[in-house]
């Protein structure tokens, strides 16, 4: 029986059930309806593969379909896709959500890009040279670069984002990104890289350190920027949005000049061309893109923004949208479908959650405890029960695909009596001299069902009686990096592919470090030593190594990677497992040259 | 009575002020920040918060940043050092949204019409006094007709559809709203074109109205059921006045009374937005962002929309208190 | 008002005759006996639910998620599991137990706030209709005032704040929630019975009353109330689902009850709880969905049949 049937009896029968107690009280039969409804409604489904079913004059319309008709696209060129929600601020150099980052790269194109494999590639830059001693990177913009209303896009349009950037007067939120790594960021940008307040910072000589800036048009297709130290990973940052290249006479029409869709001219692949805030996004093809995204086949990709993932699920089948991801809750409705299950393409993610031990607070200041609890976890169990097994296990902290992964790093496999054995190796002894386990994490419905599954595995498998402990979103994210809770659950997502994004984290006083106390100095100085190592193989192996020791020291455990099913309608060509790029700013955006609708 | 009009305003204003003080002290004392975003993505630097903290005046002390979002306050220029003044709420100016980083000011993404667009406080208004048209017009003859038919089928069928609707959460009718009609039927798309002056707005409309459609009902048979056996009713009937004279002569002004005074309050509720008809009709209007502000602890957009919220509730309220002398002469207000 | 003093009499001298009366012609309206005989009936489930549920509504069992009922066997990919009558959760659940469990929490969820609401809200409105002028004037501004409170933002300082206190605890995360739903919902109510009171207020039975030199509470309480209780009935039976529902929305935005996975704890869910959970897995399992909403629609039908059931077997003019 296809899920199309099922959904269509399903709200009959509801309609039914809900029909029936009034039926009841006009007949006088007894108080029996509680449970006759729900007998009735739930027959339905199993009776409409036979053919007369009782319940079909509810339903609202006739069942099944035997030839399933051939899924044709609403208009040709047309690609349509929901983006959940509008997002608050789509200005390159002050963005900083995912919702947010997917229009920044639709409309402009930074001086790199990425590759399907993840690899920086020149973008609106033609080629990138570095010198010898890494410091020094001189990018070529493309000839005949424009923006998508015609005017020339030159070097001189990439110093002012850079510089826009750096400036503190803007206060971006990913303004701290760069600090330590381009010459004079840190001097100029001195209230985001050294804490001094605005008024201190004002009352710098800051045209000086503009002009100290290691940011240079040399002429109108070369840009020069200069680094403190090598950063191999420098190249990746360049294609993010943080670089993406503003005009200054859009930026000088007022603080909220992105927000008119007439003013976001960018360089990207796409136009914005209508901006129906709070409802869709209309993109048109940029016929004066030259960057190695193109030429595209698509003529329009439309953003929708639906937030409740029933309503997308509904709008995909309804044949409104062409792509949609699978929510855990769907996903085995979707595996059942005949027709769904037909447009599933895997791909993976690109965050990896963890629970984080707190090792200022007991019992999790010994190692033995951490490692015990990380050998108590069946993340099997976790992936398959709760997630459908979408995405993937995880033992490591950098994910499948990203370079830096590990798939053999795995020290702390699923072994309840390793786990009791390693207890007893610490100092608390046993199970029973434990204090309190209290699991913190972030409350919602969804979670609440998680969370007490995670908790009934910490019975089963160590004996512990957990409790539970939700906060409020926006509480918990100020909980975890004010006074992080004793053992806590939280995730980190790429900003770009090099293990630096994920690795140098947990150097002492590092972002994620600091909410579970780590601090090892043997981690820190193999991190440091690979952050400028300009060897790539050794490079690897030493996040290698860092990593290795993280995840011995398990001042975190991991527990799963994201990602999983995306339906994607057959007429949608170019969008399959192999092109979609977890760092993708939607499915299929590396990708863009080869994506099509179909008839 | 123009006298009591003019009072009632002036108390209007000790309202506003205990709402916005309140309101904004209850959002400040709520643990977490507006940059406390997203647990798993990246925060921001300390230091960045540090110069977004200055930016919005957060370290202000309370009295000061209530009086500088409230009033007015001379706001230092980052640039030049110089304090410059502001307007606060009184002057139209609600602040800066935190959310988009102080880009966009509250009262622009609530009320500014831009590129031809309306605005999010023009959605909610119509689909709240559409939602209130339809639950009146069908609410209160649907009373009537159950109370004249008292204990009769009719009766009971108005008794269980009035209430269906409100024995399930607005989500639920919305959604099945979204399945029969536009799914399996495919009288309307699951994504709406507001472009279209009337076809998006019929879904939502029957699924906020059909809460107070049951209100209404209710109340009306009830009271019509009051009225019905008052003496002078009788007497009219007595008299042989036909029926129909009778029921909307005399027990309909009557019966108006309660159904008027929940109306203030529905009115003020419905206009305000409501969270789950626009999640599920992608409306874009204010109830969605007012309760994502709570999320994102933007204490501007908070403030503002309790203080636009009893804003609404006290007009309706002094409308219905007006309301209230024309359907009863005898009650009068000095 | 010569037919309805001997009415006013009846409520004066004799109010056990006058309950007598009503519960005897409650007692001849179907539709009301029969809401009545499905509360009785959830009330039982409520109270008896430890005797009643065959399996532990916290129990998770492993490899058992989302099993549709037992009489649903057309999957082959699903099959039910024959011990869990109307399926299970995503987590291994047994649903049929859960729900036995839910209704007990929503019916005190329902109920419980609503004796706060219902006192608070009249004697306000009583007081505000009656007194009128300043009075009358400032009631009704405080009254705006609590409506317009930010009553979600107040419940999750209180849950964070009192996350680990007795207060924040007890019930399960209840109290908290009766608390913050008890304090602004009189409002409604309040500006109701006000609006009752001006009108009555003005009536010839009660400007006799005063000139008879009875005492205001007497006339409020005995005169002026029972007149007003038709829309204060209404009332109630819309708000009942309303306070189900609110701690729906709570629970589902993560302030509402505690999770729990403590088996001896009374109350680990409520319908609203797991209605919220069954429209996030609609597709995937509908019964998640189907029972509880079933469990609410039903449950607050009857509330209505028998609240106007009681609203007509208390009308003292009524002679059926």
């Amino acid at each position: 029986m296809s899920l199309r049937t099922l959904r269509k009896s399903a709200a009959g029968a509801l309609m039914l059930a809900l029909l029936l107690p009034i039926l009841a009280a006009c007949g006088g039969a007894p108080a029996a309806a509680p449970t006759t409804a729900p007998a009735a409604a739930t027959t339905a489904p199993a009776t409409t593969t036979e053919a007369a079913a009782p319940t079909e004059a509810a339903a609202p319309t006739e069942a099944p379909t035997t030839a399933p008709e051939p899924i044709t696209s609403a208009e040709p060129g047309v690609l349509r896709i929901n983006v959940g929600s509008e997002p608050d601020n789509v200005d390159p150099q002050l963005a900083s959500f995912v919702g947010e980052i997917q229009y920044i790269m639709m409309a402009y194109q930074g001086l790199m890009t990425f590759d399907q494999d993840m690899n920086p590639i020149p973008g609106a830059a033609e080629s990138v040279e570095v010198s010898a001693d890494g410091l020094k990177y001189t990018f070529k913009i493309r000839p005949d670069s424009k923006y998508s209303d015609g005017t020339p896009l030159t070097a001189k349009n990439f110093e002012y984002a850079w510089k826009r950037l750096a400036n503190p007067e803007t206060a971006g939120q990913y303004q701290s990104l760069p600090c330590g790594i381009i010459k004079g960021y840190s001097e100029w940008s001195a209230a985001a890289c050294q804490g001094l307040t605005m008024t201190e910072t004002m009352a710098l000589d800051l045209p000086a350190l503009e002009a100290a800036y290691g940011v240079k048009a040399i002429d109108d297709s070369t840009l020069e920027i200069e680094l403190t130290a090598p950063a191999p990973y420098f190249l990746s940052m360049a294609a993010l949005w943080i670089g993406a290249p503003v005009r200054e006479e859009d930026v000088a029409k007022g603080e909220d000049w992105w927000y008119d869709a007439e003013n976001y001219v960018g360089n990207g692949p796409f136009i914005l061309s209508e901006w129906d805030h709070g409802n869709k996004a209309v993109w048109e093809a940029n016929p004066n893109y030259n960057g190695p995204l193109g030429p595209v086949k698509l003529k329009k990709v439309e953003y929708y923004m639906i937030s409740d993932s029933q309503v997308a699920f509904q709008a995909y089948q309804n044949g409104e949208l062409d792509m949609l991801g699978v929510s855990p809750e769907d996903l085995s409705a979707v595996e059942t479908d005949p027709v769904l299950s037909q447009e599933i393409v895997n791909v993976t993610g690109s965050c990896t959650f963890y629970f984080g031990f707190n090792t200022q607070k007991a019992p999790f200041e010994d190692v033995k405890v951490r490692q015990a609890f990380a050998q108590a976890f069946d993340r099997e169990a976790w992936n398959r029960d709760i997630f459908g097994n979408m995405g993937s296990v995880a033992y490591s902290f950098i994910p499948p695909g990203f370079p830096g992964y590990q798939p053999d790093l795995k020290l702390w496999p699923f072994d309840p009596e390793a786990a009791k054995a390693t207890l007893a190796e610490s100092t608390y002894g046993s199970v029973d001299k434990l204090p309190e386990i209290k699991l913190t994490y972030s409350a919602s419905a969804r979670n609440n069902a998680r969370f007490e599954w995670v908790a009934a595995q910490l019975k089963t498998n160590l004996g512990i009686d957990a409790v539970l402990d939700p906060v409020d979103a926006t509480a918990y994210t100020a909980l975890t990096k004010t006074d992080p809770p004793q053992l806590f659950s939280l995730g980190w997502c790429a900003d770009y592919p090099d293990p630096q994004n994920w690795i140098s984290l947990f150097q002492t006083d590092g972002l994620l470090s600091s909410r579970v106390g780590y601090s090892n100095p043997e981690f820190d100085a193999l991190v440091k030593q690979a952050d400028v190592e300009q060897d790539a193989a050794k490079r690897a192996e030493l996040y290698a190594q860092a990593q290795e020791l993280l995840v011995t020291d398990a001042p975190i455990t991991f527990t799963r990677n994201d990602g999983g099913p995306v339906l994607v309608k057959p007429y949608v060509q170019g969008v399959s497992e192999e092109s979609i790029t977890p760092i993708d700013y939607w499915l299929g955006f590396f990708n863009l040259a080869n994506v099509d609708v179909q008839p | 009575m123009s006298a009591y009009i003019i009072r009632r305003i002036l108390w209007q204003i000790p309202v506003l002020l205990i709402v916005g003080m309140m309101t904004f002290g209850i959002a400040k004392m709520t643990p977490g920040g507006p940059f406390d975003t997203e647990p798993d993505r990246r925060q921001l630097s300390p230091a960045v918060e540090k110069i977004l903290r200055q930016k919005f005046g957060m370290d202000l002390p309370f009295w000061r940043q209530f009086t500088r979002y409230m009033f007015f306050d001379w706001v230092e220029n980052p640039k030049t050092g110089e304090p410059e003044f502001q307007w606060g709420a009184i002057g139209g100016n609600f602040g800066p949204t935190y959310a988009s980083r102080g880009n966009r000011t509250v009262q622009q993404e609530l009320f500014e019409e831009r590129s031809g667009k309306p605005s999010r406080f023009y959605y909610s208004a119509r689909l709240g006094i559409q939602a209130l048209i339809f639950a009146v017009v069908l609410g209160i003859p649907m009373g009537v007709l159950a109370a004249l038919r008292q204990n009769t089928i009719i009766d009971y069928l108005i008794l269980f559809l009035s209430t269906f609707f409100v024995s399930l959460s607005t989500l639920i009718v919305g959604f099945l709203l979204v399945i029969v009609f536009a799914v399996n039927l495919k009288w309307f798309t699951v994504i709406p074109d507001w472009k279209d002056p009337i076809r998006p707005w019929i879904l939502p409309t029957i699924a906020l109205g059909s809460t107070s459609l049951g209100f209404i009902t209710r109340l009306t048979r009830s009271s019509v059921l009051e009225v019905k056996r008052q003496d002078y009713i009788r007497t009219a009937q007595a008299k042989g006045l036909a029926d129909q004279i009778v029921v909307w002569r005399h027990i309909l002004k009557n019966a108006l009374l309660p159904v008027v005074t929940v109306l203030g309050p529905l009115a003020a509720g419905l206009i305000t937005g409501t969270l789950y008809t626009e999640i599920i009709f992608q409306v874009p209007g204010m109830g969605n962002l007012l309760v994502e502000a709570i999320a994102k602890r933007d204490y501007s957009m908070i403030t503002s929309g309790a203080l636009i919220f009893v804003f609404f509730l006290g007009v309706a309220n002094l409308l219905v208190d007006m309301a209230y002398g024309a359907i009863d002469p005898r009650i009068s207000y000095k | 008002m010569a037919v309805s003093v001997p009415s006013l009499d009846n409520l004066y001298q004799k109010p056990r005759s006058l309950w007598a009366d009503a519960l005897r012609r409650l007692s001849r309206n179907r539709a009301a006996m029969l809401g009545l005989l499905v509360v009785l009936f959830y009330v039982l489930l409520a109270i008896f639910a430890p005797l009643i549920a065959r399996k532990n509504p916290v129990e998770q069992t492993s490899g058992n998620s989302l099993r549709p009922p037992v009489w649903v066997t057309d999957n082959p990919k699903r099959m039910p599991n024959p011990e869990n009558l109307f399926g299970t959760d995503t987590n291994g659940r047994d649903i049929l137990s859960r729900l036995i469990y839910g209704v007990r929490v929503s019916l005190i969820v329902g109920l419980v706030p609503q004796l706060i609401i219902v006192t608070v809200g009249i004697t306000i409105g009583l007081i505000s209709g009656f007194a009128g002028g300043w009075l009358d004037n400032l009631l009704m501004r405080i009254t705006e005032i609590v409506a317009a409170f930010p009553d979600l933002l107040f419940i999750i300082t209180l849950t964070v704040a009192f996350r680990e206190t007795t207060f924040g605890k007890a019930f399960n995360g209840l109290l908290l929630i009766f608390t913050a739903l008890a304090a602004v919902g009189w409002t409604g109510m309040a500006r109701l019975v006000r609006g009752q009171v001006l009108s009555l207020k003005e009536k010839e039975f009660i400007e006799a009353a005063r000139a008879l030199g009875i005492p205001i509470p007497t006339i409020l309480f005995r005169h002026i109330l029972p007149n007003t209780m038709a829309p204060i009935i209404v009332a109630i039976s819309f708000s009942i689902p309303g306070l189900i529902l609110a701690e729906a929305i709570l629970t589902f935005l993560g302030v509402g009850m505690r999770p729990s996975v403590d088996p001896t704890n009374g109350l680990p869910t409520s319908l609203g709880q797991m209605m919220s959970d069954g429209f996030s897995n609609l597709s995937s399992g509908p019964w998640m969905l189907l029972f509880p909403v079933v469990m609410i629609s039903t449950l607050v039908l009857s509330f209505t049949f028998l609240g106007d059931g009681l609203r007509d077997a208390l009308d003292p003019r009524d002679s059926g």
